[in-house]
């Protein structure tokens, strides 16, 4: 039958989670608009 | 017959007769008598032959005299004729009652031996300056050049009446007497006027008594003259009833009389004189050219425009010179006034001097002559040599010596060599007079004529001291030019009063010329001032000098007929030095044009009280000093620091007054700086600043604006001793509003890139002290109920508390500020926060905890120290405390994990010019753990067989030990690692064998998630703000939405595993 | 209606537009510059926290985006950061961009 030893050290699951944010394009239009109305600081 | 013409003869040729028209009155009646005994004698003479006949009559006829008479009896011896009527019988010249006549022989034939006449009376009249007796003139008047002689007759009269006459009244005179006319003739003589006039001058009631004595040819009087009132128009001269004793006699040729007066005159008035009587003797020899008299007079009481003498004295020699070369008179003689009078009105008019200089520095002094005066003058005595002479339209005085002594015997005036000359109308005066006396200013007084009634005066006095006050005139010399003008050059020591204070040893310069036309006028070119002290109030001046110079080229002062003028300069920029009360006072004046009356401008004034760092340094560019009203005036471009108060005052213009020797200054607008460099607070400008100076002490108030926007910013009150250049100043906030208008940056320059965007309300107050070595101790304290503002951290809503500064100026604080934060946003929201702290010197804050709620705990700041003003990357540590797993792990917004339990641990963050940024933040699980389950697929890599199983069975985990590892950008990508360990089945999961072996299976599970911050906090709030959902799609979570593949947001660690797989299970709503 | 003192630190060269978003100091300048730079990014900031939570992106995406544009709308003359960090002068010829940029 099949034995299942206990590994000599831990099991390690290394989960990578990356959320990616290609935002910068959606946000262009909100950027420039925000440019605008506040001209005395750009 | 030659006896005849000679006696007729002997008369006084007609130019003599006029030469007497001058002579004194009784000295006339008393010649005039005489002459008339001489007639008488001449009709007796007619009785030479023996053969006897009228004589009498035969005489008459042969002068053709017209006569009528009855003989009574005619004998060789004697011839007597009755009612003898000489001349026109209505109107007789003379008649005789009874005349009778004896005649002797002798050898040169018949000679009249005696004559006696009774009740004559004879009818004179004065006409043409002579007397006539009508028809009787022939005897009296013959052109003999002979000396006149009495003849030999003794004769006597019995009440003979003589009536004269004349122009200027009527003169009845009786006669008695007889004996011989050469020697022996005793008579006595009466003649008696109702009024005589004589050139403006009336005699009342005149009458000359006396007694007619011939000795040796030489006929003498002695008598009284009396007359009631005498008057003279000119000069107004009256002179009450007056008696003279008369004493006279005359040579035989009755062309010299002598004798001597005795006045006793009545009351004399005449213009502004007035003496009570006249007493005393004139011992007199006259000729008909010449009066010789030694006068002794006494004038008692007699006083002239209020100064009068109880006894006026003269002795002396006088002299009159009577027609000849040159008429006129003269007299030496000594003049002595005893016992001095002034009457009121003269006292009175010291009064009047003294009352005008009370508060002049002359004040003391003048009230002390004037109370000398008043004890010394009245009761002196005055003696005087004098020689003085007169005629026609000269006269001419001298006074070799003259002496005014003090009733106790002191010398008051001295006067000699004094001369007074008048031809016509120039008048020229000469001599020196010293005035002396106790408690009199001793002087000198030169008078030296220059011709054309041009005088030089030359005065010095000594220094005459009264009462703190003194003066002395060490030399002034005058020009007189006689034609109205007088110059005058010299200097004068002054001390004493002045308003509001003293002056000691004052060298003032006299300088300048008076003239009847154009008034006075002091000082054509510049003068020095010198003084030992000048005392004003609490300021004194210590030898100091100031130039003054005279004004567009005319006199510095003028005195004319519109009152005082001052027109002066200040002869360059003038620096005084001076103590206000015990600090040192400096005072330095550009430049000054006074015009009084009216105003005084001064440029580039600079005060400063006590020294440059902790006094009061006052300055102006232009100060006007208005002099007519009360003393004040406006400043422009003036510039004041106070003691060490931190504020410069600039660009002050407005006006002020000093008034009871108070200094107030009010500010129509004032700009005001800090002192400190770089400052600590914009200019602020004031439009309603006063301040007032007053015994030392200095008091401000006023509202300090904001030039822009002209809000207020805050009330100020100072108070400052400047003796003890010590004092403090209280600064109000009232309501301080920051919005678009008014930012904190328009107020002080240091927050300008710290915050920004700043709203809300401030408001609060400060003290500040100060000693003479500088701030001693600055408190405060500020509250807010609402301020948002950007700060570097991130934007800061709701900010609200207290501050009490320790030291304001400083902007330190004691420890336990608090200070709560509606909501701070440093990359991600946190809410209702508090923050204990410090503020330490120079910007820097010492944080002595903070705290917010945070994923179900809290999170709490470590103390650390932060400078708010550098730009250095500042280190702050955040502790989490009793977070809840679930609230934390669903912040990273993948709903594919739950867990349960409790972690803390510690987050630096450090925060730069660019934000927030997560160092080694390391959470650890607290108790026992909790559970996890994870629902979503995953990819994961060769996880081995026994892991890959292992792992799909885990629906439902227990764990006992989480590490939660993150570092990244709070604005933007956090890289967060988290490792479950000691993971057993949790409930719900299903169990079986295998799984039950995993148990045992020491499992660590480590996640790495890189996602932003934000989500963490924001999804943390979609726990409890359901709207508030974040669209997937906008995450760009949702599979194919990835338009730019492999693009890899800045500072995140490039992932080395490809995008997560896509999610079999459908979406979730 | 930009500050005089913004306008000309901009025209001459003394400050230019970053790729973050945000403006930098070429070289030097002194505290005032500094200060005021600060305070013009403090605003940025500001807005680009605003408009970030309500966009749903990190205040750091939104400042990136921002930065495309206002490197894009630099004059001739003014200043710009290159993504390597250097400072170019902008001509007429389109500036060098972070590759993302869209």
């Amino acid at each position: 039958c099949v034995t299942v030893s206990a590994p000599d050290k831990p099991i390690v699951i290394n989960l990578n989670i990356n959320i990616k944010q290609e935002v910068v394009y959606r946000l262009d239009g909100k950027a420039k608009a925000v440019i605008d109305e506040n001209a005395e600081i750009f | 017959m030659s006896d005849a013409d000679t006696e007729a003869e002997a008369i006084p040729p007609a130019r003599k007769v006029r030469a007497w028209q001058r002579t004194a009155w009784p000295l006339k009646i008393a010649l005039y008598g005489i002459a008339l005994l001489g007639l008488v004698g001449l009709i007796a003479w007619t009785q030479r032959e023996d053969i006897a006949r009228n004589l009498i009559g035969a005489e008459l006829e042969r002068q053709g005299v017209p006569a009528t008479y009855e003989i009574e009896s005619i004998g060789v011896g004697r011839q007597v004729v009755r009612n003898l009527v000489l001349g026109d019988p209505r109107r007789p010249d003379a008649t005789i009652e009874r005349l009778t006549v004896d005649i002797g022989g002798g050898l040169f034939g018949l000679t009249v031996d005696s004559a006696v006449v009774e009740g004559l009376r004879a009818f004179g009249r004065w006409e043409n300056e002579r007397l006539s007796f009508g028809s009787l003139d022939r005897f009296l008047y013959t052109d003999s050049t002979e000396p006149f002689s009495l003849s030999r007759l003794d004769l006597t009269l019995r009440d003979a009446r003589v009536k004269i006459d004349s122009p200027y009244g009527a003169l009845g005179i009786k006669a008695d007497g007889s004996g011989n006319l050469r020697g022996g003739f005793k008579g006595t003589l009466a003649a008696v006027g109702k009024q005589l006039a004589y050139r403006g001058c009336t005699l009342d009631q005149p009458s000359l008594y006396g007694t007619v004595s011939i000795s040796g040819q030489r006929p003498a009087f002695q008598g009284p003259l009396r007359f009631d009132a005498l008057a003279c128009q000119a000069g107004g001269l009256t002179i009450a009833r007056s008696a003279v004793a008369v004493r006279a006699s005359a040579n035989v040729a009755l062309d010299r009389v002598s004798g001597s007066l005795g006045p006793q005159a009545g009351a004399i008035r005449a213009a502004g004189f007035a003496a009570s009587n006249l007493r005393g003797k004139i011992d007199f020899a006259a000729t008909a050219q010449q009066i010789d008299a030694d006068v002794d007079l006494a004038l008692a009481k007699s006083a002239a425009s209020g100064i009068g003498f109880a006894d006026m004295a003269a002795k002396g020699i006088a002299v009159l010179r009577l027609g000849g070369a040159s008429p006129g008179w003269s007299f030496e003689g000594r003049a002595e006034g005893s016992a001095l009078t002034v009457d009121r009105a003269r006292l009175a008019g010291l009064d009047d001097a003294v009352a005008a200089s009370a508060n002049l520095p002359v004040g003391p002094l003048v009230a002390r002559m004037a109370q000398a005066a008043r004890r010394a003058l009245p009761g002196s005595d005055l003696a005087l040599d004098l020689q003085a002479r007169g005629g026609g339209e000269s006269l001419a005085l001298t006074i070799p010596r003259l002496s005014l002594t003090g009733a106790r015997g002191d010398r008051l005036v001295g006067g000699n060599s004094l001369t007074l000359r008048q031809d016509g109308d120039a008048l020229q005066v000469a001599g020196n007079i010293s005035t002396g006396g106790e408690g009199l200013p001793r002087a000198q007084l030169r008078i030296t004529p220059r011709g054309q009634g041009a005088y030089a005066l030359r005065v010095s006095m000594e220094q005459y001291s009264a009462g703190g006050a003194s003066l002395a005139l060490p030399e002034l010399s005058a020009l007189w030019n006689g034609r109205g003008l007088a110059t005058f050059g010299g200097r004068a020591l002054l001390s004493g009063p002045i308003p509001g204070g003293s002056v000691r040893a004052l060298a003032l310069p006299l300088q300048g010329r008076w003239s009847e036309a154009s008034g006075l006028a002091l000082y054509d070119g510049c003068q020095t001032l010198r003084f030992d002290r000048l005392q004003l109030a609490n300021l004194t001046a210590d030898r100091q000098a100031i130039t003054i110079c005279p004004l567009r080229g005319q006199p510095m002062v003028r005195q004319g007929a519109r009152g005082m003028q001052l027109a002066a300069r200040l002869g360059g920029a003038t620096r005084l030095q001076a103590r206000l009360g015990s600090s040192p006072m400096q005072l330095a004046v550009g430049a000054m044009a006074v015009d009084f009356p009216g105003s005084a401008m001064l440029s580039d004034v600079d005060l400063l009280i006590g020294n440059l760092e902790s006094g009061t340094h006052i300055k102006a560019a232009d100060l006007s000093v208005d002099l007519r009203g009360a003393l004040g005036g406006r400043y422009a471009e003036a510039e004041a620091t106070i003691g060490a108060v931190p504020l410069l005052l600039t660009r002050g213009s407005g006006s002020w007054s000093f008034v009871d020797s108070v200094l107030g200054v009010s500010g129509d607008e004032w700009l005001l700086r800090d002192r400190q460099v770089p400052a600590r607070f914009q200019p602020l400008v004031s439009t309603d600043m006063q301040l007032t100076l007053a015994d030392g002490r200095i008091a401000v108030t006023g509202t300090l604006d904001e030039p822009q926007t002209a809000r207020d910013v805050l009330r100020v009150a100072i108070a400052h001793d400047l003796s003890s250049v010590t004092g403090h100043a209280d600064l109000f906030v009232d309501r301080l509003t920051f919005d678009d208008d008014l930012q904190p940056e328009m107020v002080s320059n240091i927050v300008l890139g710290i915050i920004a965007n700043t709203r809300g309300t401030l408001a609060g107050r400060g003290r500040i002290d100060w000693s003479a070595n500088g701030v001693t101790s600055s408190t405060g304290r500020f509250r807010t109920d609402s301020l948002d503002f950007a700060a570097a951290f991130g934007p800061v809503r709701g900010l609200s508390g207290d501050i009490v500064f320790s030291d304001l100026l400083g902007m330190q604080t004691g420890p336990g500020q608090v200070v709560r934060l509606a909501e701070v946003n440093p990359g991600f929201a946190v809410s209702n926060g508090t923050i204990r702290y410090r503020l330490l010197p120079d910007f820097r804050m010492q944080v002595e905890g903070g705290e917010w709620p945070f994923a179900g705990g809290r999170l709490l700041l470590d103390p650390g120290v932060i400078d708010l003003v550098s730009e250095q990357p500042r280190t702050l540590v955040f502790r989490v405390d009793r977070v809840d797993a679930a609230q934390f792990l669903a912040g990273f917004d993948f709903e594919n994990i739950n867990a349960t339990g409790h972690f803390a641990g510690v987050i630096p963050i450090v925060f730069d010019k660019d934000g927030g940024h997560v160092r080694g933040g390391r959470l650890e699980v607290i108790e026992d753990g909790g559970t996890l389950a994870y629902v979503g697929e995953l990819t994961y890599e060769d996880l081995g067989t026994m892991a890959n199983f292992a792992f799909n069975a885990l629906r439902s985990l227990r764990y006992k030990y989480l590490i939660v590892e993150m570092d990244g950008d709070l604005a933007g990508e956090v890289v967060t690692r988290i490792r479950f360990d000691g993971l057993s089945q949790g409930e719900g999961a299903s169990r079986n064998f295998l799984t039950r072996q995993v148990e045992r299976l020491p499992l660590q599970f480590n996640v790495t998630i890189s996602a932003p911050f934000l989500q963490l906090i924001t999804s943390a709030r979609s726990l409890y703000d359901t709207q508030y959902v974040t669209d997937p799609a906008l995450l760009g979570l949702l599979p194919g939405q990835v338009n730019n593949p492999g693009a890899v947001l800045p500072g995140a660690t490039p992932p080395d595993k490809p995008g997560i797989q896509p999610p079999e299970s459908e979406d979730r709503p | 209606q930009r500050d005089p003192a913004y306008e000309a630190a901009r025209e001459n060269g003394s400050i230019g537009e970053k790729p973050d978003g945000y403006l930098g100091i070429v070289g030097g300048g002194d505290g005032q510059l500094q200060r005021m730079v600060s305070d013009i990014n403090l605003k940025r900031k500001q807005v680009y926290t605003d408009r970030a939570s309500a966009e749903g992106s990190t205040v750091e995406q939104f400042a990136f985006t921002a930065g495309c544009n206002t490197i894009s709308r630099t004059k001739p003359g003014e200043k710009y950061q290159a993504p390597d960090g250097s400072w170019k002068t902008r001509d007429s010829s389109p500036p060098v961009r972070d590759a993302r940029c869209p």
